[in-house]
């Protein structure tokens, strides 16, 4: 079972490496966007991080909730939008639970990632986020379906988001900023998706911890 | 009043759009603004509380109705959606994303808010006023390419094989670019590789738009600039430059008739009302009112827009295959040329305008694909309408037809058949009939038409002269005061209605009547006696029909029998398949109508020929990617016998004490029988036990359309009774050339030699077992190929009604063994041009020498 107490740590976990990744992400995000997305999404994690602090203990519903409502309202670009609708979906099906299990957390995932597509209309190899995310869900799905561990199964999950963002580098954006350079966006990787492989990867490093508990 | 909330990144941006419409509209317009965020490090971004917060303040004030959100790019959008989604649901349904540019439609929106417009017009307003720009920056450039061409070349640095090529033209046609010559100026600009735009009066569209090209509105003589950029930019060209060349495919001399539109003054009593002499003949009888069918959808909010959005793609899409097969039907019962305007009709609705307006709505405001398409719709006739063109204004209505067919498919309203189907024969009145109107229309109910609107070559005209209906059109609006029921009488000859004929009157008539009708009576003389052969033999001349009431001018036009009852047309235009009663009661319907009159004469029911493009609304077809090559016909059938057996059943109970045939259509293997007779044994075994009357030796036969249809005739001629030769399927597929497609239009040709060696195979293998073999294509109404036809062996002719008595006189003029030495000659020929050529000239050597009497 991944607890909230978990799933809190695994939020700090992505405030500080997306912290640590400011830079990176800011210089992707210049070479095909606006140059924003390292500050926007570092700010609006660590807004999360205090929000969190001040309310400890959430079940995962109100824990989704308030990441969600302070990302929409502490980033400003696109990707606030997109992460805040991916936690609010996520917050209505993982529930009022205190634990989930692997696949309910799965679950929930892939409601976020749906809430991603329902306000970004974005579709894989479009060069967004989505080309993490996607490919990410479906190795986890895989692999907890082959009955594997959480902590096993959510570092392919991690690995499949990494390869995904990786991937992005070829493809011209359809989406987001980026879309407006057409072609000469190839051959750059996205910064959402960039920041989205740090955020599973939060996710895997948390549960592969020892729990605190 | 409508307010305005202006979102962008930059709150400085939104306060100066503020400032540059306040000094248009003086504050008389509420607007509330959501510019940027309130993060100090980050100012540019948007923020969904803000745009809440503004979207609330609006609805908060008494004097605010609705309020319109205009945006800029990117997280701008989606903070509006997801502020929208924390709005409580009694508010969100007076609030709309607006897309238009947001400096301009914000101006836009507020000026016309200012004077109290409603949101509908407030919102066309704004995304009118990009086109408005747009206009002004082609007017000032001329014959530039269009911007957005000019800035790519620009940014590839202008590789020069990918230039813009322009060609000027002057539109020959009498009734300008209208519904049909604009259809194939779209269709053929849509087969290049190549950007093509047309410029007229400053107006610069997609020449891949039917909406767009027909509301340019140019006119006889009137200049059109065509511009094509990419890789295949001077075919294209080329390509439109032959097509104007040929009249746009128009014929060259099209009389329009000066259109004489009568005041709606009270006529004196007994005095005729002036019209559009439309068709011929005189007609007096009770008035029957065609009512319009108005579809009511009542706007609602859905939760998933993907859903919905795929629920109108599938609407359009099916109703695009019904209008397919209303003008394969319209081209066999008129001609092609009339059938032209579905063509026109489908570019319409798929026009990509129409449909993204509706997409758009859908996604964008969340309202269900009936209110958004409605809506789209009357924004695009609106601009057909405001067309100062009366002929291509009036095209607002065949969009408008064609439209309402998608908001039934969707909305699954049924056809009410009491509308259209008059209680006694009667004279026709209506406003203007559309495609579809004559299409459904009972016609042995239909004495005469009159109509308020319309030309000698409107729909309702054309086919009136083709059917043979008196009709006189453009009445004018006081047509719209004759009650239903009333007498009135009509000369289509003069043009003249009278809405109060008296007793005198009627007399005069009756007698121009009975002199109009021995003419038409002698003119159609020689269609009834049979065809006989100068040798003596005869060959079958039949009709093929769509719906029962079809025999009526079937007989009227010489038909022996019906050769092809294309049972399509009963489940067409409604929401689910019509049960086994109703097909039963169409089939008997069909075969009293036959039987009054021609005993003993066959009546061949073709089974459900679906698949391919005839598709459905209310069957779930899979996509496939070459439906020609799918399932269709029988294959479909026997795979969904929930559909295939209540057809079945109600055609072996029809067939009880009717001289009915079986035909299936499709049939490419010897499988494919044996379980059709295993399914027919199945529903006879069925019957028996329901105590019901059927015919379990009836005459079953196939129609041969497929290559292996063909090459396995000897077997199959063991299992059927008789076989029909569909040639307009087997043409394409022997030819592996789609009739769709314009690029290899040619080869789909029934003349090629191949198509005539196919029939001669078919024929020996159905004589050599002592089957029937018939012809049932568009081939069979073409005189030209009748000797030919003859001379394979063809026993039967099966056509449109209209042919018929061209085809009967040809077969009169011809001895078997002259037939078969046409056939000899035409079978060695190499190609298609060849074999027409000589028919051409047999034709020709033939009139010379017989005189008809
Ligand atoms: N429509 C979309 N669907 C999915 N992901 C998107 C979409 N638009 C942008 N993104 C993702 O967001 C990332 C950029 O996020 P960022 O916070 O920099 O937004 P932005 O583009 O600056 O926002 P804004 O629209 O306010 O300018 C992109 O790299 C991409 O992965
Ligand atoms: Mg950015």
């Amino acid at each position: 079972m991944i607890t909230t107490t978990q799933l809190e740590a695994w939020l700090q976990r992505a405030a500080t490496l997306l912290d640590e990744n400011k830079e990176h992400l800011t210089e992707l995000d210049a070479a095909i966007g606006d140059a924003d997305h390292g500050a926007n999404i570092a700010r609006g994690f660590s807004a999360v991080v205090q929000k969190l602090a001040a309310q400890p203990g959430q079940p995962a519903r109100a824990l989704f909730q308030t990441t969600g409502m302070t990302l929409m309202s502490s980033v400003g670009g696109a990707s606030g939008m997109l992460y805040g609708n991916f936690f609010l979906k996520a917050a209505g099906v993982a529930g009022d639970r205190e634990a989930l299990r692997g696949d309910e957390l799965l679950a929930a995932l892939e409601a976020g990632r749906d809430g991603i597509v329902q306000r970004g209309r974005a579709a894989l190899g479009d060069k967004t986020m989505i080309d993490a995310w996607t490919p990410a869900l479906l190795a986890l799905k895989a692999a907890l379906a082959a009955g594997q561990p959480a902590a096993t199964a959510f570092r392919a999950c991690a690995t499949a988001a990494e390869q995904g963002m990786r991937d992005t580098l070829p493809l011209q954006a359809r989406k987001g900023r980026a879309s407006y350079l057409g072609e000469r966006s190839v051959g750059h990787q996205d910064p959402g998706a960039t920041s989205s492989y740090l955020i599973l990867r939060a996710l895997a490093d948390t549960l592969a911890a020892p729990s605190e508990i | 009043m409508i307010g305005l909330v202006i979102v962008s990144h930059s709150a400085r941006l939104a306060e100066g759009v503020l400032e540059l419409v306040d000094q248009m509209v003086q504050g008389d317009v509420p607007i509330a603004l959501a510019g940027g965020t309130d993060i100090a490090e980050a100012p540019i971004g948007t923020d969904p509380a803000r745009v809440s917060a503004a979207i609330t303040s609006l609805l908060a004030r008494d004097n605010v109705s609705s309020v319109l959100v205009l945006m800029d790019l990117g997280s701008a959008m989606m903070s509006a959606e997801a502020a929208l989604d924390f709005l409580p649901d009694e508010l969100r349904a007076r609030v709309f994303l607006c897309e238009a540019p947001l400096v301009e439609g914000a101006l836009a929106a507020a000026v016309r808010a200012r004077i109290g417009g409603t949101l509908a017009e407030v919102y066309t307003e704004a995304r009118g006023a990009l086109s408005a720009k747009t206009e002004q920056l082609v007017a000032w450039q001329r014959l530039l390419p269009p911007p957005d061409t000019m800035m790519e070349e620009i940014d590839a640095g202008a590789p020069p094989g990918a230039s813009t090529a322009k060609l000027t033209i002057v539109i020959p046609n009498q009734l300008g670019l209208h519904a049909r010559p604009a259809a194939r100026l779209v269709s053929l600009a849509a087969q290049f590789n190549a950007q093509v735009m047309l410029t007229h009066n400053a107006r610069t569209v997609s020449a891949t738009s039917m909406n767009q090209v027909v509301t340019l509105g140019a006119r006889q003589k009137d200049v059109v600039v065509v511009s094509a950029t990419g890789e295949e930019a001077f075919a294209a060209l080329e390509a439109i430059e032959a097509l104007a060349l040929d009249n746009f495919g128009d014929p060259i001399a099209v009389t329009e008739p000066t259109e004489i539109i009568a005041a709606a003054s009270i006529m004196e009593d007994g005095a005729a009302l002036p019209g559009v002499a439309a068709s011929e003949g005189i007609a007096y009888g009770p008035a029957f009112r065609l009512k319009s069918v108005a579809i009511d959808v009542e706007e609602h909010t859905i939760a998933d827009a993907t859903a919905e959005r795929r629920r109108l793609a599938e609407a359009i899409t099916a109703v695009v295959a019904q209008l397919r097969i209303l003008r394969s039907e319209l081209s066999r019962r008129a001609g092609p040329s009339e059938a032209g305007i579905f063509e026109a009709q489908i570019l319409m609705i798929i026009d990509r305008e129409l449909s993204e307006a509706a997409q758009q709505a859908i996604e964008l405001r969340h309202i269900d694909a009936a209110s958004a398409w409605s809506q789209a719709l009357q924004a695009v006739v609106g601009r057909y309408r405001a067309l100062d063109d009366p002929y291509l204004s009036r095209r607002a209505d065949d969009l408008l037809d064609a439209g309402q067919r998608v908001l039934r498919a969707l909305t699954g309203a049924p056809i009410d058949a009491a509308l259209f189907t008059p209680p006694a024969p009667s004279i026709l009145v209506a406003r203007e009939l559309t495609p579809s109107d004559v299409a459904r229309l009972p016609l042995e109910r239909v004495l005469g038409i009159v109509t308020a609107e319309g030309g000698a070559t409107s729909h309702s005209a054309i086919l009136a002269r083709a059917l043979g209906i008196p009709a006189v059109v453009g009445a004018g609006a006081i047509v719209a005061t004759i009650a239903d029921g009333q007498q009135i009488a009509l000369d289509g000859g003069a043009g003249q209605v009278w809405l109060a004929p008296d007793a005198s009157l009627i007399e005069q008539l009756d007698e121009r009547r009975a002199h109009w009708q021995a003419q038409r009576v002698a003119a159609r003389k020689g269609a009834q006696s049979p065809a006989l052969l100068r040798d003596g033999g005869a060959i079958v001349v039949s009709a093929n029909i769509n719906l029962p009431f079809d025999v009526d001018l079937a007989l009227a036009s010489g038909a022996e029998g019906v050769g092809l009852f294309r049972t399509e047309f009963l489940y067409l235009d409604r929401a689910a398949p019509p049960s086994e009663e109703e097909q039963l009661a169409a089939y008997l319907d069909a075969a009293h109508r036959l039987r009054d009159r021609l005993r003993d004469r066959p009546l061949v029911i073709r089974t459900l020929d679906i698949g391919g493009d005839k598709m459905l609304p209310y069957l779930r077809q899979p996509h496939e990617a070459n439906p020609f090559l799918g399932k269709r016909g029988l294959r479909y059938c026997l795979d969904h016998p929930g559909l295939f057996r209540p057809q079945l059943r109600a055609i072996l109970r029809a067939a009880a004490e009717h001289s009915i045939r079986i035909m299936f259509p499709m049939v490419s293997t010897w499988d494919e029988l044996v379980m059709v007779d295993a399914l027919i044994d199945e529903i006879c075994a069925d019957l028996q036990k329901d105590g019901l009357a059927f015919d379990e030796d009836i005459p079953r036969g196939i129609m041969i359309e497929t290559p292996a249809a063909v090459l396995l005739a000897d077997h199959l001629a063991r299992l059927v009774d008789f076989f029909s030769i569909g040639t307009n399927d087997l043409t394409q597929y022997v030819m592996a050339a789609d009739r769709g497609n314009a690029a290899v239009a040619g080869l789909v040709n029934a003349y090629q030699p191949a198509l005539l060696r196919a029939i001669r195979e078919v024929v020996e293998a159905g004589h050599a077992h002592g089957i029937h073999v018939g012809l049932c294509g568009e081939l069979a109404g073409d005189s030209h190929a009748t000797a030919l036809l003859v001379g394979l062996g063809i026993d039967e002719l099966s056509m449109n009604a209209p042919s018929i008595p061209a085809v009967k006189s040809r077969i009169r003029r011809l001895s078997r063994p002259d037939a078969q030495r046409i056939a000899a000659v035409a079978l060695e020929m190499n190609t298609a041009a060849e074999v027409e050529a000589y028919l051409n000239e047999v034709a020709a050597a033939e009139q010379q020498q017989t005189v008809e009497p």
